[in-house]
C-alpha cells in the first residue's frame, strides 16, 4: 500500500522532472543569478565584480532615463489598453455576426501577430520615413506637413504604440472571438425577448460570459506592454533623447552595450516586480468580476 | 476557459518573457563548432582561426574575399570569418564578444571598434601584443602611420592592430560652391558659418541648406576637442565636455540649424539620410567619415563636383580629430598554435600589399607608412584625391579617453545630441545635464 503510493508519486515526480529541470535552469537559475547581480558593480569582464549592496537601486531611483523609461513602459501599457482591446473586441464582435467573407477577415486580421515584430518595425520604419515614407505621402495629399514620426520626441512613442496595436490587435480579437462563440444563444435570445437592446446585450450577457477572456486579454496585454522592445530596437533605437526608452530596451542598453552590468540586473528585478504584482491586482480585482463558468 | 487556466496562462507568459530575456545573453553563436577538432598537432589538417567581425553588406564580402587569398596562400593555417552583427560601440558584434568571453567560449581574433578597446583591454582578455609588435619586421610600430595606434594601446601597451580605420572629414559640393561664388572649403567655423548663410537658398521642397550637422557622438568628439575642451578628466573620472570650453562648435552649428542654414536628419537612418542629402546637392557641405566616400561617389555618380577637406578650425583651436573604425585583437589565452597562426594572419593582413588593396577596395584608410609610398597607392590617390585629406588629417588625431566605461558615455551623449539638434533645446544646459547623467553613470561603474 504504502510502495504503491509512493510509487505513483515518484512517478508524478518523474513524469514532471523534465518541465522541472528546464524550469530550474532556464527560469529559476538565471532569475536568482539576475538578483545577485544586481547587487554587484560589473562590466562582464573585469574579474573582480564589486559587491555594493543596494547602490544599484539607489542608482536607479535617482536616474532619470531609468525614470523616463518606467513612464514610457507605463504609457505604452496605458496605450494598448485603451486602443488595442477595444478594437480587439470590436474587430471580434463584427467577425462574430456570421457575416460573409468572415473566414478572409479573420485570416487577414490574425496575420498582423504572426509576423515577426523585427521584421514589421522595418517596414514600419520605411512606411514612417519622413522624405519619402508612404503615410507622409498620404497626408501631403491633404494638405499636410510631413511628420518626423520617428525623430521626433513628440511622436516618436506614438509611432512604436502605433505598431504594437497593429501587431497584437489580431491577437486579442482572436481571444475574445473564442469568448464570443461561446456565449449560450439560449441567453441572447432570452434577453432580446426581454426587450433588451444591442447594448444591454452586449453589456449584460455578452461581456459577463466572456469575462475569463477579457480578464485574460487584460494580463496577457500589460505584461506584453511592459515587455515592449523589439519595435524599439529598430524603429528607434530608445531615442530621440529617450523618448522611446523602455524599461526593457533601458535594461538591455545598459546591460549589454554599455557593458554596465550591475544597474541592468536591478532594473530587471524592477521589471519582474512590477509585472508580478500588477498581475497578482489583477487577479485580485478579477476576482470580483469574473464569472467562470461551472 | 477556467480561472485555473487562466493563472497558468498568465503566470506561463511572465515566465516565458523572463526567458525571452535570458536569451539575449546566452551563449554564442554556433560558428565556434568549426573552430574545434582541427587543432590536434599530430595532423596535418590546418590550423583553424576563428575571427569575428562587424562590417555588413559589401565590405563583408570583400573581407570574406581577402580571408580566401589568405587561405589559399597559406596552407597550413585555415581563417573562419564570420560576420557577427554590426562592431560599432554597444553593436551586436561587441555584444556577442562580450557574452563570449565571459562564457569562456571566444573566437581566437576579433574586430574591435576603437572606443571599445579601453574595455576589453582592461579586463584582462586580449592577448597583449607589445613584444610580438617589436619583434615583427611588417608590424613593428614605427612602420605604422603616425596617430594609426593611438587606439590600440591600453596604459602603454599594444592590444590590436589597425583594421578597418577612419577619420571623419569635410565635405563639400564643388558646383554649389562656385554658384555661390565660394573658392574654396571654409578653413573655420566663422568662414563655415558664412557660407553656410551664403549656400542656403530656396524653399520648401527645394531649399538647399549650406550645412548639415551629423547627430552622432563620433563627430561630437572632434567638435568637443577642437573647441578647446577635452571629454573626460584626465583621471576619466569626471565628465568635462559640458564646460563652456567645450561646446563651441556645437554651439555653432543648433546657430546654423536655427537660422535655417543647416537641416538635421533624424530617426533610425539619420546616417544613411545625411550621404543621401549630399549626393542629392540638398547640403552643400557636411562632415562625415571618409569610409563613406565610396558610398557618396556612387550615389553621386559624376552628377556634380565635390571634395573633401581638412576639418575646420574653432577660434584659434588646435585641430584635434577622433579615430573612427576598428582594431584587430587576438584573444588572450588561446592555444599557441592558434596564438602563431593568428599572428601571421594579423601580419598578412596589415602587410603594405594587403594594406593596399584593403584600402583602395574599400576606401578605409592604408594603416602603414610603407603602403602610401607604393606606386599603386599613390597612383590611387591620384584618382581619388578625397583620400589624401584623410591622410593629412591624421596626425591630429587623438585617442579619445581610455575609459574603460566610455560606452556608458557615448551612449549618453548620443540621447543629449538629439535633444539639441532634433528637439531644438539649448546647447550648453543640455550638455551639462548630460555631463551629470555621465558623472552619475561613471561614479556607479567605476571600473
Amino acid at each position: 500500500m504504502v510502495i504503491a503510493r509512493w510509487r505513483e508519486k515518484s512517478l508524478g515526480w518523474l513524469m514532471i522532472a523534465p518541465y522541472l529541470v528546464f524550469v530550474a535552469v532556464f527560469v529559476i537559475g538565471p532569475l536568482v543569478y539576475v538578483a545577485v547581480l544586481s547587487t554587484y558593480r560589473w562590466n562582464l569582464l573585469s574579474p573582480r565584480p564589486v559587491r555594493v549592496g543596494f547602490q544599484n537601486y539607489v542608482y536607479l531611483w535617482n536616474s532619470s532615463v531609468f525614470r523616463e523609461s518606467v513612464t514610457n513602459s507605463l504609457l505604452l501599457a496605458i496605450g494598448m489598453f485603451v486602443f488595442s482591446l477595444p478594437l480587439g473586441f470590436f474587430f471580434a464582435v463584427l467577425l462574430n455576426m456570421k457575416l460573409r467573407g468572415t473566414v478572409i477577415y479573420r485570416s487577414i486580421l490574425f496575420s498582423s501577430y504572426v509576423v515577426p515584430l523585427t521584421a514589421s518595425g522595418l517596414v514600419f520604419t520605411l512606411l514612417l520615413n519622413t522624405h519619402d515614407g508612404l503615410v507622409n505621402r498620404v497626408l501631403e495629399q491633404f494638405g499636410r506637413q510631413p511628420i518626423d514620426w520617428l525623430g521626433s520626441s513628440h511622436y516618436a512613442l506614438w509611432s512604436v504604440l502605433m505598431v504594437s496595436v497593429w501587431q497584437y490587435v489580431g491577437y486579442y480579437m482572436l481571444i475574445f472571438l473564442a469568448g464570443l462563440q461561446n456565449v449560450p444563444e439560449a441567453l441572447m435570445d432570452s434577453c432580446r425577448v426581454d426587450g433588451g437592446s444591442r447594448w444591454r446585450t452586449l453589456w449584460h450577457v455578452t461581456l459577463p460570459s466572456i469575462s475569463p477572456n477579457v480578464f485574460f486579454a487584460i494580463v496577457v496585454c500589460l505584461i506584453q506592454s511592459f515587455q515592449t522592445f523589439d519595435q524599439v530596437y529598430v524603429m528607434t533605437d530608445g531615442g530621440p533623447d529617450n523618448a522611446t526608452s523602455t524599461l526593457t530596451y533601458y535594461l538591455f542598453s545598459k546591460g549589454f552595450q554599455m557593458a554596465d552590468v550591475g544597474p541592468a540586473a536591478a532594473a530587471s528585478v524592477v521589471l519582474l516586480v512590477i509585472l508580478a504584482l500588477l498581475s497578482l491586482l489583477q487577479m485580485a480585482i478579477g476576482r470580483r468580476w469574473v464569472v467562470d463558468e461551472p | 476557459m477556467n480561472r485555473g487556466m487562466m493563472v497558468s496562462i498568465s503566470v506561463g507568459t511572465l515566465l516565458s518573457a523572463l526567458l525571452a530575456g535570458c536569451g539575449a545573453s546566452s551563449a554564442p553563436p554556433s560558428t565556434q563548432s568549426q573552430a574545434t577538432g582541427n587543432t590536434d598537432p599530430g595532423s596535418n589538417k590546418p590550423v583553424t582561426v576563428t575571427f569575428w567581425y562587424g562590417i555588413g553588406g559589401q565590405l563583408s564580402q570583400q573581407i570574406q574575399q581577402m580571408v580566401q587569398q589568405f587561405n589559399r596562400t597559406h596552407p597550413g593555417i585555415h581563417v573562419v570569418a564570420t560576420y557577427q552583427g554590426s562592431y560599432s560601440g554597444g553593436g551586436a558584434e561587441q555584444q556577442k564578444l562580450l557574452a563570449a568571453l565571459k562564457a569562456g567560449d571566444p573566437p581566437d581574433i576579433a574586430q574591435i571598434e576603437v572606443h571599445s578597446m579601453p574595455l576589453f583591454a582592461s579586463s584582462g582578455k586580449l592577448a597583449d601584443i607589445t613584444s610580438l609588435m617589436n619583434q615583427s619586421a611588417s608590424d613593428r610600430p614605427t612602420n605604422f602611420l603616425q596617430g594609426m595606434l593611438a587606439s590600440t594601446q591600453f596604459h602603454g601597451h599594444s592590444y590590436g592592430l589597425p583594421f578597418n580605420r577612419s577619420v571623419p572629414v569635410f565635405y563639400y559640393n564643388k558646383a554649389l560652391f562656385a554658384s555661390a561664388g565660394i573658392s574654396s572649403p571654409p578653413a573655420t567655423w566663422g568662414q563655415l558659418t558664412q557660407d553656410a548663410a551664403k549656400l542656403t537658398r530656396g524653399s520648401g521642397d527645394n531649399k538647399v541648406y549650406g550645412f548639415e550637422p551629423l547627430v552622432d557622438w563620433w563627430p561630437w568628439e572632434y567638435e568637443v576637442m577642437s573647441s578647446g575642451g577635452t571629454i573626460l578628466s584626465s583621471d576619466g573620472q569626471s565628465a568635462t565636455f559640458g564646460q563652456a570650453n567645450a561646446v563651441g562648435i556645437l554651439e555653432a552649428e543648433s546657430k546654423l540649424v536655427q537660422s535655417g542654414d543647416a537641416m538635421v536628419e533624424s530617426g533610425p537612418n539619420y546616417w544613411d539620410l545625411m550621404i543621401s542629402d549630399f549626393a542629392h546637392g540638398k547640403v552643400a557641405m557636411d562632415i562625415d567619415s571618409i569610409g563613406s566616400a565610396g558610398e557618396i561617389a556612387s550615389e553621386i555618380n559624376h552628377k556634380f563636383q565635390w571634395g573633401t577637406a581638412i576639418l575646420p578650425t574653432y577660434q584659434g583651436h588646435k585641430l584635434e580629430v577622433p579615430p573612427g573604425g576598428g582594431d584587430i585583437a587576438m584573444m588572450s589565452g588561446i592555444p599557441e598554435q592558434q596564438q602563431k597562426a593568428a599572428w601571421t594572419f594579423m601580419q598578412w593582413w596589415t602587410s603594405p600589399a594587403q594594406d593596399a588593396t584593403w584600402s583602395m577596395m574599400t576606401g578605409y584608410l592604408p594603416t602603414q607608412t610603407a603602403t602610401v609610398n607604393l606606386a599603386s597607392y599613390q597612383a590611387f590617390l591620384k584618382k581619388n584625391p578625397q583620400y589624401q585629406v584623410a591622410l593629412s588629417e591624421l596626425k591630429y588625431q587623438v585617442s579619445p579617453p581610455a575609459s574603460p566605461d566610455y560606452l556608458t558615455v557615448v551612449q549618453d551623449v548620443q540621447q543629449g545630441l538629439q535633444a539639441i539638434f532634433d528637439e531644438g533645446k539649448p546647447v550648453s544646459s543640455t550638455m551639462q545635464q548630460v555631463a551629470g547623467q555621465v558623472d552619475h553613470d561613471l561614479q556607479s561603474m567605476g571600473n
